[in-house]
């Protein structure tokens, strides 16, 4: 490793190992599924050198396990943006980024050949000379990225650097902006920019209160570079050749498909593109973090139609799971709930359970019923009412036996008998 | 092709930009260099960084010169960070969103809405959902629930007290002075919660109070000082074990990452067993969200946690014998 260099020119070698560590954190490096261990070994040296504060290494019989362990109660702002600093880079962009602000600094416009000519001013001996055409590519590129303005003057174009549109703001007005900036980092997509944002306003970072997150998963900001891509094509209406891992992350499948919606489950922390499969000619929900690539294809002149058709689909889907056969499964669970100690058990289910219906059948016995596309996606939410289900019945009769089986295997799991019961 | 990963926002630009500044007011010797960059860097960036900075050889960054009396920069002023458009774009969203009436004022948000008039929001919401936040979603905050939001944000960072009158959604109501020791926002139930310690008649007391149940606050003086140990959280823990029963590992693993938590798998059972740390007052939410996975966690202690686990699988035991209607079985 004696040729390590701590920056990477491009993100997803850090996307996966990262989220890896984060999520389970239980892989050795002769366990993971991995085709090069020298890749592996830089990686893993990469993040520990980012997010060295959050690191843990564990050893087990295979190896040492390598975990990104984050206590979210004293998490203020996500550990991993880190990751979106550590871009390669050369030594002229660097130098052109300084010394281009320092010349643009205190000029109204300037032409490409007076730039230059001030530029070769700031290089000393030692170092080589630049030509023009690396001046004018930075120029362009700044341009592109709102630092700096071009406009065409006869045959030339002049640069002149953007003014920070926060410099008409009080002291008291940027504490308050950063305030609000910093809480939507945290919570919005792409919140590594309110960061950027953020230590413009202020470079003392602790003088806003920094709040905590409950229901917070850290770890979709790796997928941001390509939910951006996802969110263009969905914009333009535009056809996609989506490149995904397949369910065991042993390949790689390509599909052709049109973005409709991306969709966030705050609950399992998994986040999915919607997409009408060209293949199939069936929707399917994609997951995010599985998503490898995604190029542009042309307009689908169809978008609308697919949309329409998704949003009534999505009526009647509990999670992500959608299908063009127009039928729905029904199940009714029959609940004990005692009315006037437990009113925040009917709350909770009003709050959570979507478009079914709560009724009241009995004293203290009520009935949640719904009408979904796939019974199997809801068992998880219907679990967390043990304890006090009477009845569980629906006409997926094998999703029903499926969530009665699994109460028979968690009694026997906990010796739950009579015998216990009489204890 | 979008810009987020870009050479612009790396660390090493951020720690030149604070080495130029200090430079800029005095020749800075390679100690002050070398500490902006531990500071400021990743655990490796010393080796990589400070020879770039130093050195006058043709693979250095050339932008530093040295003299008898430290390192000056060659730029002729101290420069500035930039702001590119991108950000300004993911702002313009930002400013659209109902909770950014929370943290700024009338006055500032139509201020920023006038100085980025011609920015386009980043992305359209309306092609992002959220999947499983509650139903009643509370997006619009009247002038009140801003006000009190704001008292309570103050009272926190400055130490202060809180006089309320609440009402929680449950009808249960509280009328007494209040220390805010934190403020937390949940994603599932958009909503923020403080939590606080009673100081008059509920002495000692931890509560965490829901903001929109908040029907008057007034910020107080509180002289006493706070005692360390009042403001961290009551941590537990709880040990599981987890199999890969259809796709077990993928959907614990993904869920739980939330929290905080040791894991190791063991290659004889093919299980994982996992230490969960937990807040105290979030207790009951961690049970039913390992109650939803099933056979594929089983609790394996501490003897606490493990006793209500068991209560309530025990009264679902003794509540129905639904279980008993074999034709629905499945092998």
């Amino acid at each position: 490793m004696s040729n390590f260099q701590e920056l990477i020119k491009k993100f997803d070698r850090i996307r996966d190992f990262s989220r890896d560590f984060l999520v389970y954190g239980i892989r050795t490096r002769n366990t993971q599924n991995i085709k090069s261990k020298r890749s592996y070994d830089n990686e893993k040296r990469r993040i520990e050198s980012f997010l060295s504060d959050y690191m843990v290494e564990t050893s087990h019989v295979s190896g040492k396990s390598v975990n990104i362990s984050i206590n979210p109660e004293e998490m203020t702002m996500n550990p991993l943006f880190a990751l979106w600093e550590t871009k390669s880079f050369t030594k002229n962009d660097i130098f052109l980024h300084y010394v281009l602000l320092d010349i643009l600094e205190n000029s109204n416009k300037m032409s490409i050949s007076d730039i230059y000519d001030e530029v070769i001013e700031y290089i000393d001996e030692d170092h080589q000379m630049m030509d023009m055409m690396t001046v004018r590519n930075k120029l362009n590129e700044y341009e592109k990225l709102g630092i700096l303005t071009k406009h065409k003057d006869g045959k030339q174009f002049l640069y002149a650097l953007r003014t920070n549109r926060f410099d008409s703001l009080s002291d008291e007005e940027k504490m308050e902006l950063k305030q609000g900036i910093d809480f939507f980092s945290n919570i919005m997509s792409f919140g590594i920019l309110g960061k950027f944002l953020s230590r413009n306003l202020n470079d003392s970072e602790s003088q806003t209160y920094q709040m905590k997150y409950k229901h917070y998963f850290m770890f979709h900001t790796l997928d941001d570079e390509l939910l951006f891509d996802v969110l263009r094509l969905i914009e333009n209406e535009q056809k996609g050749m989506f490149e995904t891992w397949n369910k065991t992350n042993t390949k790689i499948i390509k599909k052709l498909c049109t973005p409709l919606m991306v969709i966030t489950n705050v609950k399992h922390g998994r986040r999915y593109v919607v997409v009408y499969d060209h293949s199939s000619k069936n929707f399917y929900s994609l997951r995010l973090d599985k998503l490898k690539k995604v190029s542009c294809q042309e307009v689908d002149s169809e978008f609308e139609n697919y949309l329409e058709e998704l949003k009534k689909l999505k009526v009647d889907s509990w999670g992500v799971y959608l299908n063009r056969t127009n039928t729905t499964e029904h199940i009714c669970m029959t609940l004990k709930i005692n009315e006037d100690k437990e009113q925040y058990m009917i709350k909770r289910i009003l709050l959570e359970g979507k478009h079914g219906i709560l009724e009241k059948v009995d004293e203290n016995v009520f009935e949640y019923h719904i009408d979904i596309i796939d019974t199997y996606e809801i068992i998880p939410w219907l679990r967390t009412f043990i304890g006090r289900i009477i009845d569980l019945k629906g006409t997926n009769k094998k999703a029903v036996g499926m969530f009665k089986n699994d109460m028979r295997w968690m009694y026997k799991m906990y010796e739950i008998d009579g015998e216990c019961l009489n204890e | 092709m979008n810009n987020l990963y870009h050479s612009i926002y790396s660390r090493y630009y951020e720690i030149l930009l604070h080495v130029l500044r200090k430079s800029h007011k005095a020749p800075i010797p390679v100690k002050a260099i070398r500490e902006v960059i531990q500071e400021k860097g990743f655990s490796e960036t010393e080796y990589e960084l400070l020879n770039k900075l130093i050195s006058s050889d043709n693979d250095s960054y050339g932008l530093l010169k040295e003299t008898e009396v430290g390192y000056v920069p060659l730029l002729k002023q101290a420069p500035e960070r930039v702001i590119t458009l991108q950000e300004y774009a993911w702002l313009k969203v930002a400013l659209d969103d109902e909770r950014m009436q929370l943290f700024l004022s009338d006055e500032l948000l139509n201020k920023l809405q006038v100085i980025l008039k011609d920015v386009k929001p980043l992305y359209d919401t309306s092609n992002l959902k959220t999947e499983d936040i509650f139903a009643t979603i509370n997006t619009e905050f009247d002038q009140n629930i801003r006000a009190h939001f704001k008292k309570a944000l103050y009272a926190i960072q400055n130490k202060k007290a809180l006089r309320i009158h609440y009402e929680s959604k449950k009808g249960n109501r509280l009328n007494s002075d209040f220390l805010p020791l934190e403020m937390r926002y949940s994603l599932k139930a958009n909503k923020f919660q403080i939590e606080m310690i009673g100081l008059k008649h509920h002495k000692s007391k931890r509560f965490v109070l829901n903001t929109d149940g908040i029907i008057t606050s007034k910020v107080i003086e509180y002289n006493e000082s706070i005692a360390e140990k009042k403001i961290g959280y009551i941590k537990d823990y709880v040990e599981i074990e987890i199999s890969n029963m259809r796709n077990g590992f993928e959907r614990c693993f993904f869920q739980l990452s939330m929290y905080e938590r040791e894991s190791r798998f063991d290659e004889d059972s093919g299980k994982c067993f996992m230490k969960l740390f937990y807040n105290k007052n979030f207790e009951t939410e961690i049970l039913i969200t390992l109650m939803s996975f099933g056979p594929a966690v089983k609790v394996n202690g501490p003897e606490r946690f493990r006793s209500l686990f068991l209560k309530r699988l025990t009264a679902q035991y003794n509540t129905s014998s639904f279980l008993n209607e074999s034709e629905d079985e499945i092998n």
